[in-house]
């Protein structure tokens, strides 16, 4: 079941969000049972086949979990203490075994369960934070449980880390200011997801199925693939956000403006944060990250761009995706002198340019197809530069491409804050432009075919 | 350390479950990432043409009562006359869930082909007979003709 679907907003949500206000406050048990029922339920409408591999995996998750908890009191370590061997063991031992499951089923032939990347990542997270004694309870298994099957970051995360979640699972406070901002923060990414990202999706399905084409519309389509894809992603992970709000859970953002980043440092500081901070804190960091020298940093920063790649695909395409930009991260920090004393607009320019080219490897199904895209860009088809066809798709999406560039940057949401903070008058106004904008994305949504979001394939 | 002995033997079991289903899906739910044209190259190799037409959506919808746009991709080869029963149908499926569906379809359609020559085309009553369904994964295929055993080997070979 996806966020941006009638039956989901209107039967689903509608229905759990009902529920979840009407149980009293002091019941806040009954509240979780209710969300976790939701979780399966919501897991079983997307990928009903999947459901055992998925329930099995949470609970030898949340065995593996209790049992390193278990042991840590055994030996009676403290959060700061050298970890013990038998707890080294079994961390490892749970680890590996979520990673083989993980490749197994994306690199072979078999049929991927929905959202296994991101449950799988949280579970580690999990297991992770109780091995290095970074929360309280020690592995508990139910909110572990909870943990993992909360539906709002399932499919697509943000993969939030247990740490950061395990605390507002026990003591969590519910307002109605928890309502209104989780409900306007879903609806502007139902907005992103709807109006925007699903528009330049057919736009670029439309372009790349050409086998030759104008350099300018190469070079088009890979500006529009870029806005899809961010618009996409973000938008599903603003929903996510915005329904954990809702319930009263507060996830930090999982983009900042991505594409105003001056650098590619700053652009994976705010391009899918949760992922970045995942193998920061469970793959740089342990591997010593840059506390040992310079030659061991540039070893950690390949294997976490390798991890990166692989993640995201079993195809060549996005192993050399994850190195490009490891590269281009190792030329800006050790090679390329005195970056950051360029003009802002040109650190923003070259890094929107690298990171589109980046994109490629993303949309192309393979190498070769990226190389003979990237032909394109440079006039490998022979069409010139710019031909009619590049003009109709310039021109006929132009009022799409300045809405797009306009929301790419904070202006919205800062005017909003304005509005809002003028007084009463100015929190009508918002609200009524939130319900405008909402009205607007249904009344698309009944209209068009239902599109699917990249990042379920991940 | 009772508890702990719980906790490791959950861990196990689940683990050991998780290891059981993948061992059926493999053996059972394989998708083969072999893209449409490079099968559908592999499966008319050896398949003789000179008394089949290709078929196209409507044709699908026809003989077989399946929708093509619901499916990665579908080609036919249906007889060219009254007095021909060879065939090809190849389908590629978006979702395994797809399989019970077309398998029902094939085998409508040769129940119905198996009818049509029933008492009167031996011959073809008999290759209609040797014909080949095969379902495995994402693809589907149903091959009427002399060699449709060849043919189920060059599928076999491409998945």
């Amino acid at each position: 079941m996806s966020f941006s679907s009638i039956s989901f907003l209107f039967l689903f949500m509608g229905l759990v969000c009902l529920c979840y206000w009407l149980i009293p406050r002091q019941y806040q048990t009954a509240k979780l049972v209710l969300l976790f029922v939701a979780g399966l339920l919501f897991y079983t409408w997307g990928d009903a086949k999947a459901l055992p591999v998925y329930l099995l995996s949470v609970l030898f998750n949340c065995f593996a979990g209790a049992e390193i908890g278990e042991v840590l009191d055994e030996e009676g370590t403290r959060p700061g203490d050298p970890r013990p061997q038998r707890a080294k063991v079994r961390v490892i031992f749970a680890a590996a075994a979520d990673l083989a499951v993980l490749a197994l089923f994306k690199y072979s032939a078999l049929a991927m369960p929905v959202g296994i990347s991101f449950y799988t990542f949280s579970a580690m997270s999990y297991l992770f934070d109780v091995y290095y004694g970074r929360t309280e309870d020690r592995g508990n298994f139910l909110t572990a449980c909870f943990y993992i099957t909360f539906f709002p970051k399932l499919i697509s995360g943000p993969i939030v880390e247990y740490k950061d979640m395990a605390e507002q699972i026990d003591y969590r406070t519910l307002s109605s200011s928890d309502f209104t901002i989780g409900t306007t923060k879903f609806i502007a990414g139902l907005f992103k997801k709807v109006l925007i990202a699903d528009n330049f999706q057919a736009l670029v399905a439309d372009i790349s199925g050409k086998q030759t084409m104008a350099a300018g519309t190469a070079w088009l389509c890979m500006i529009y693939y870029s806005l899809e894809l961010y618009f996409d992603f973000s938008g599903y992970s603003d929903m996510a956000i915005g329904l954990a709000r809702i319930f009263g859970f507060q996830f930090d953002e999982n983009f900042n403006y991505p594409y105003l980043s001056q650098g590619l440092t700053d652009f994976w500081r705010r391009w899918h944060i949760s992922l970045g901070r995942w193998f920061r804190d469970y793959v740089y960091i342990p591997l010593g990250g840059n506390r040992k020298g310079k030659q061991r940093q540039i070893i950690n920063l390949c294997v976490v761009w390798i991890l990166t790649g692989v993640w995201h695909g079993s195809t060549l395409n996005f192993v050399f995706w994850g190195i490009y930009h490891g590269c281009l991260i190792m030329l800006e920090r050790f090679v390329v002198p005195g970056v950051e004393r360029w003009p802002a607009a040109v650190r923003i320019f070259f890094t929107d340019l690298l990171v589109g080219i980046g994109w490629i490897f993303f949309f192309c199904p393979g190498l070769g197809a990226s190389v003979h895209f990237m032909g394109q860009m440079f006039g490998a088809g022979g069409l010139g530069f710019v031909n009619k066809e590049t003009v109709y798709y310039f021109t006929g999406n132009l009022v799409l491409l300045v809405a797009a560039v306009i929301c790419c940057g904070p202006g919205l949401k800062k005017l909003n804050a304005k509005i809002t903070a003028s007084g009463q008058a100015g929190r009508v106004v918002s609200t009524v432009l939130v319900a405008l904008l909402f009205a607007l994305t249904i009344a698309y949504m009944v209209g068009s075919t239902y599109h699917s979001f990249l990042y379920f394939t991940f | 350390m009772q508890k702990r002995t719980l906790y490791a033997a959950g861990k196990f079991a689940a683990l050991a479950l998780i290891v059981l289903i993948i061992v059926r899906m493999a053996a059972s739910d394989r998708v083969s990432r072999t893209g449409f044209s490079a099968m559908t190259d592999a499966v008319t190799a050896d398949f003789q043409t000179d008394h089949v037409l290709e078929g196209q959506a409507q044709m699908v919808r026809r003989l077989y009562g399946l929708d093509p746009s619901a499916y990665d991709g579908v080609l036919l080869y249906y007889p060219g006359t009254n007095m021909d029963c060879e065939e090809l149908f190849l389908v590629k499926l978006k979702s395994t869930d797809q399989q019970d569906e077309v398998r029902a379809a094939i085998e409508s359609r040769k129940s119905t082909q198996l009818d049509n020559f029933n008492g009167y085309g031996t011959y073809q009553y008999g290759m209609l007979q040797q014909s080949v369904t095969e379902i495995d994964g994402n693809y589907c295929l149903f091959v009427c003709a002399d060699n449709a055993d060849t043919i189920k080997q060059d599928f076999l070979k491409a998945l």
